[in-house]
C-alpha cells in the first residue's frame, strides 16, 4: 500500500510537466479555431449587409446614386492603403516568428498608421457627404450604404484599439506565449477586414462607378 | 513543483516561447514559405486591384465590352482576389487544421450565397409575388360571376 502511493504522487509529476506545454498548445489551437469560427459569423454580418445594399441599391429617392457621389481615385487610394496595412501586418508576423521584437512594434506601429489613415480618409468622406445634405437619411440608397461601410470602419476601429493594446503589450512583456497567440487572431482579424474591403471595393464602389 | 504551481508560475511568468515553431504548431502555417507568401499574396492583390480599377473607369479600354460583361469581369476579379488572400494571407495549405477551416468556409460561403443571392432574386420580383389591391380583386371577383 505504501508503495502504491508513492507510485501514485510520483506520476503526476513526470507527466505533468510535458503536459503543460501540450495542454498550452492544445488551448491556443482551441483558441485559434474559435476565432475562426467568430469570422465566420461576422462574415454571415456583412452577408446580410450586403443582400440589403444589394436591394436597397436603386432605391435613390430623388437624391445622388452611387454615380454620383463615388469617387474613383479616393477609394482606389482607400484600397492600396489598406492593402499595404495587410502587408504590414505580414511583416509583424515574420518578425514575430523571427523573435524580433523591435522589428514586431515597428511593423505593427506601420500596421497601425496606415490604419488610422485608412479610417480617416473613410471618415471624411462620410463627413463630407454628411455635410451636403447626403446623410444616411436621405435615402434607402444611403442608409444601406452608410450602414454597410460603416460596419466595416468600425470593425477597423476596434482593430486599431486591439492593436494598440497588443503593441502595449508586447512592449512591456516581450513576445511571449500569450502575446504570440494574439498576434495570431489579431492578424487574422486583420486579414480578414482587408478581405472584406475587396467586396466592398468591387461591389459597392467599382459597380456603382460603372 | 506541483502541477497547479507550475501552471500559476507559467501564468505569471509567462514564459518564453519557442516563436519559430509557434504559429506552424498552432494554426499549421507553413515553416518556411511565410515571407514568400506574404509578399506574393501582396503583389498579386495589388495587380487585381489595379486591374479592376483601370477596368472599372475605362472600361472601353481593350475592347468595347458591354457593362454587364465589365462588372462579371470585375466580380471575377475580386473572386481571383479572395482566393489569392485566403492562400498568402490566412495560409490555407495542407494539414488537418486548415482542411477544417477550409470546409467550415465553405459552408459559411454558402450560407452567404443562399442569404444574398435570395434576397435579391425575392426583392426584386416582389410585384409579381404581391397579393392583388383590393380595386384588382374586385375586378378579378366581378369578372368570375360564380364566386
Amino acid at each position: 500500500m505504501d508503495t502504491n502511493t508513492t507510485t501514485r504522487e510520483h506520476e503526476p509529476l513526470t507527466i505533468h510537466h510535458t503536459s503543460i506545454a501540450e495542454q498550452d498548445l492544445k488551448k491556443d489551437q482551441t483558441t485559434f479555431f474559435g476565432f475562426w469560427i467568430y469570422l465566420m459569423t461576422d462574415l454571415l454580418l456583412f452577408a446580410s449587409l450586403f443582400a440589403v445594399y444589394g436591394v436597397l441599391r436603386a432605391n435613390t429617392f430623388g437624391g445622388p446614386s452611387g454615380a454620383d457621389i463615388f469617387s474613383a481615385p479616393f477609394v482606389l487610394t482607400e484600397t492600396l492603403i489598406l492593402l499595404t496595412s495587410s502587408f504590414t501586418m505580414g511583416l509583424t508576423m515574420m518578425a514575430a516568428r523571427a523573435n524580433r521584437k523591435p522589428l514586431v512594434l515597428a511593423a505593427l506601429a506601420a500596421t497601425g498608421l496606415l490604419g488610422l489613415s485608412f479610417v480617416s480618409l473613410e471618415l471624411s468622406e462620410f463627413i463630407k457627404l454628411i455635410a451636403a445634405g447626403h446623410g444616411p437619411q436621405q435615402s434607402a440608397f444611403l442608409s444601406a450604404y452608410f450602414t454597410l461601410v460603416g460596419t466595416h470602419g468600425l470593425h477597423v476601429m476596434i482593430g486599431l484599439a486591439w492593436l494598440l493594446a497588443l503593441g502595449i503589450s508586447i512592449g512591456v512583456r516581450g513576445l511571449t506565449r500569450p502575446n504570440m497567440r494574439k498576434l495570431l487572431l489579431f492578424s487574422m482579424f486583420w486579414h480578414f477586414l482587408d478581405l472584406v474591403w475587396i467586396f466592398l471595393f468591387t461591389l459597392v464602389y467599382l459597380w456603382g462607378i460603372l | 513543483m506541483k502541477p497547479y504551481i507550475a501552471k500559476f508560475h507559467s501564468r505569471l511568468g509567462q514564459p518564453e516561447v519557442d516563436t519559430q515553431q509557434y504559429f506552424e504548431n498552432v494554426a499549421g502555417w507553413p515553416q518556411s514559405r511565410l515571407s514568400i507568401a506574404y509578399v506574393t499574396g501582396f503583389i498579386l492583390s495589388l495587380l487585381f486591384t489595379l486591374a479592376a480599377f483601370t477596368l472599372a473607369t475605362h472600361p472601353a479600354l481593350i475592347f468595347s465590352l458591354s457593362l454587364p460583361v465589365v462588372a462579371a469581369i470585375l466580380g471575377m476579379l475580386a473572386l481571383a482576389q479572395f482566393v489569392v488572400q485566403l492562400f498568402f494571407f490566412f495560409h490555407f495549405g495542407r494539414g488537418a487544421a486548415a482542411r477544417e477551416r477550409f470546409w467550415i468556409l465553405m459552408f459559411t460561403l454558402a450560407l452567404v450565397g443562399i442569404l444574398v443571392s435570395g434576397s435579391i432574386w425575392i426583392m426584386y420580383t416582389l410585384d409579381a409575388r404581391m397579393m392583388p389591391s383590393p380595386a384588382q380583386m374586385e375586378q378579378y371577383m366581378n369578372s368570375q360571376t360564380g364566386i
